[in-house]
């Protein structure tokens, strides 16, 4: 069984540089390609879903601390681009550069938020820190004026919603849905480039997404008093 | 936090680390580190060593001051 298990860790190893290797020589037709690298991207992730019996919590353990530390040096090797490339040369990094910095973090604190805390505790945070960023956005883009005033719309909705996440949970959670839907569908198509869809996808769609669905998730317990 | 397994281990039958480490369902490594200090077990774990070993989870792992500290 362990020799098996090493098997197939080396059989996924070599398809993973066989597919990167393959995709870069344009040698396979991109509906393969992608459906290739949608199978290989979604193994290991229903690996960290699914209970691994043969893996003991110390191996788990390494296993997650190399995936932080993969990730810390990803941000690493990033943060050295955009120096080199965008500070150094003067250049404005473009939507693909600002993607793979903002959604990995943006996925590491809505993961860190949902799992610290109790649901409605957690959309609370996440949906006030929306509420300050598009209060933020509405006054820089507009000042002090009339148009301020009606950009704050949102902002103010955020923060109700917000508020009233711990006396009503689902309807909150029904209402972050569909706000988080109206995001996707009426926001993204907007976009100049499909990076800064994406982009925008990340930290304005899913988050609200998340928070719903983690305040409809059934049997969801009260967060308890202090 | 220092642990007593190496010991214990030999006073309940002489287990080798790989008996203790199929009886637990974790890997010899495992044990190896724990007898080590270098990991600490979940309780679910440090749960299953108590009781193949035969002895009380205080007995088999120890508080040292440091422990106490933030």
């Amino acid at each position: 069984m362990k020799n098996i298990r090493y098997l197939l860790a080396g059989a996924y190893l070599l398809a993973l540089v066989g597919t990167i290797m393959l995709g870069f020589s344009r040698a396979l037709p991109p509906p393969a390609l992608i459906a290739a690298a949608v199978v290989l991207v979604a193994v290991p992730l229903i690996r960290e879903f699914v209970h691994r019996s043969h893996v003991d919590e110390r191996q788990l353990q390494i296993s997650r601390f190399s995936t932080a530390m993969a990730f810390y040096a990803y941000l690493v090797v990033l943060l050295i681009v955009l120096i080199k490339d965008y500070l150094i040369q003067n250049k404005h990094p473009g939507d693909a550069m600002l993607a793979l910095l903002v959604i990995p973090l943006a996925v590491k604190l809505f993961i860190s938020l949902l799992q610290n805390h109790p649901p409605q505790k957690a959309a609370r945070s996440i949906t006030l820190f929306f509420a300050g960023v598009w209060l933020i956005f509405a006054l820089l883009s507009h000042g002090l004026s009339w148009m301020t005033l009606v950009e704050m719309l949102p902002f103010l909705l955020l923060t109700g919603l917000a508020l009233a996440t711990d006396r009503w949970p689902r309807l909150c959670g029904v209402l972050l849905i569909l706000l988080g839907l109206g995001f996707g569908f009426v926001f993204l198509p907007s976009q100049r480039s499909f990076y800064g869809g994406l982009m925008l996808f990340t930290v304005l769609a899913l988050p609200m997404l998340l928070s719903g669905i983690a305040l409809l998730v059934p049997g969801h317990r009260q967060e308890p008093a202090d | 936090m220092i642990n007593h397994l190496r010991k214990y281990r030999f006073l309940a039958g002489e287990l080798t680390q790989q008996e203790l480490a199929e009886r637990v369902q974790v890997s010899r490594q495992t044990i190896i580190a724990i007898e080590k200090g270098a990991f600490n077990p979940s309780v679910r774990l440090a749960l299953k060593l108590s009781r193949v070993v035969n002895v009380r989870l205080e007995d088999l792992f120890v508080l040292e001051k440091q422990d106490w500290e933030a």
